[in-house]
């Protein structure tokens, strides 16, 4: 809905747009045929100067997206964004309502499994207690009271068990929708990159694109690490690389 | 042993500096402020500078290992982790401390 919404007014923006370009080039040829005439072309105000220039730098750059048959791929691609961006957002949420999901039913299986170990490991001391004739028949028959209470509430407890593990299982369901998502999404990333790619490679002058490559250490999991020497795979490599600084 | 959480560096960070604690472990992506980040403020923080900061985190690029131990991390675990990783660590730091204390 949303980006249907956006991209609505992203061609409507267009004539508003290549009009205002319009304006401010023709100004700045005016102001710069004017400034030289009459021989006051320091006197220009710094700020003027900057936005007519970039102006005129907008409504070139403008001119040739156009003239290469990028604007129509510039479009495309700004409206994957949102469409990935809203596939990804269902795709957290899944995840993390999977994830409560479990939690949750561990948390309540835990308290049962740790139960049912107590009671049946203090029914099999008195049981020791029993065989090395250490109990009287007082005891005895309250211990087989206690044993058959316990043995007839066993299958309720497991069966409190087992649905949450039932619910742990269900809880893995959105796997295969999210799957089919980031499928989807990857393909609308890998499509944009082409594009952006492309552009970036027409257009952008050799030193900023070494410059661009070089950004920040939040690279997130490593997918693939085969045949890469500047990852480590395992601890030990971690380990070892920590050694080797001194650590 | 009492532990704390904190959402984020941030979070962690103001908590740090409003309580008593004697280790941090951090994840290295979080929002508001990263692990690296708060390792850095707390070295940088002459109330916390002391603390051991281990890292645990599925940052795995070589360069980011030298990044936490170049900003004074203590330790670094990669995920996915096991619990006798996460144990053998602590214990070394721990260790670490205790010598270094003793030699102080």
């Amino acid at each position: 809905m949303s980006s249907a919404t956006r991209s609505a007014s992203g061609t409507e923006d267009s004539p508003e747009l290549e009009a205002l370009f319009d304006t401010i080039a023709r100004a700045a040829r005016e102001r710069s045929a004017g400034a030289a005439s009459s021989g006051q072309a320091r006197e220009q105000l710094p700020a003027e100067k900057v936005i007519s220039q970039l102006g005129q730098l907008t409504r070139r750059l403008h001119d040739t997206l156009r003239e290469l048959g990028y604007d129509k791929l510039v479009h495309q691609a700004a409206q994957a964004i949102p469409d990935a961006q809203e596939r990804l957002a269902y795709v957290a949420t899944m995840s993390e309502q999977a994830a409560v999901r479990a939690l949750a039913a561990v948390e309540a299986a835990k308290p049962i499994q740790q139960r049912l170990r107590a009671d049946a490991a203090m029914l099999a001391e008195d049981w020791d207690r029993l065989y090395n004739r250490q109990l009287g028949i007082e005891e005895f028959k309250a211990l087989a009271d206690r044993t058959r209470s316990f043995l007839s509430a066993v299958p309720a407890r497991t069966d409190a068990t087992s649905a949450r593990l039932t619910d742990i299982m269900m809880a893995q369901d959105f796997h295969d929708l999210t799957g089919q998502v980031i499928k989807r999404t990857a393909d609308i990333v890998k499509d944009l990159e082409t594009q952006l790619l492309q552009l970036l490679l027409d257009n952008c002058p050799l030193e900023q694109r070494e410059a661009a490559e070089r950004s920040g250490l939040l690279h997130g999991p490593v997918i693939d690490g085969v045949g890469r020497d500047d990852i480590v795979t395992s601890q030990s490599q971690v380990d070892a690389l920590l050694a080797s600084l001194g650590f | 042993m009492n532990v704390d959480e904190a959402d984020d560096g941030a979070m962690a960070l103001q908590k740090l500096r409003s309580g008593v604690f004697d280790f941090v472990i951090s994840d290295w992506n979080m929002p508001n402020m990263t692990g690296i980040e708060l390792l850095r403020a707390v070295r940088a923080d002459p109330a916390l500078k002391h603390l051991p900061v281990l890292i645990i985190t599925a940052e795995a690029k070589k360069e980011n290992i030298i990044e936490a131990a170049q900003s004074g991390a203590s330790g670094y675990i990669v995920k996915p982790f096991t619990a006798a990783t996460l144990d053998e660590k602590l214990t070394k730091i721990l260790q670490r401390m205790q010598e270094a204390g003793a030699a102080g």
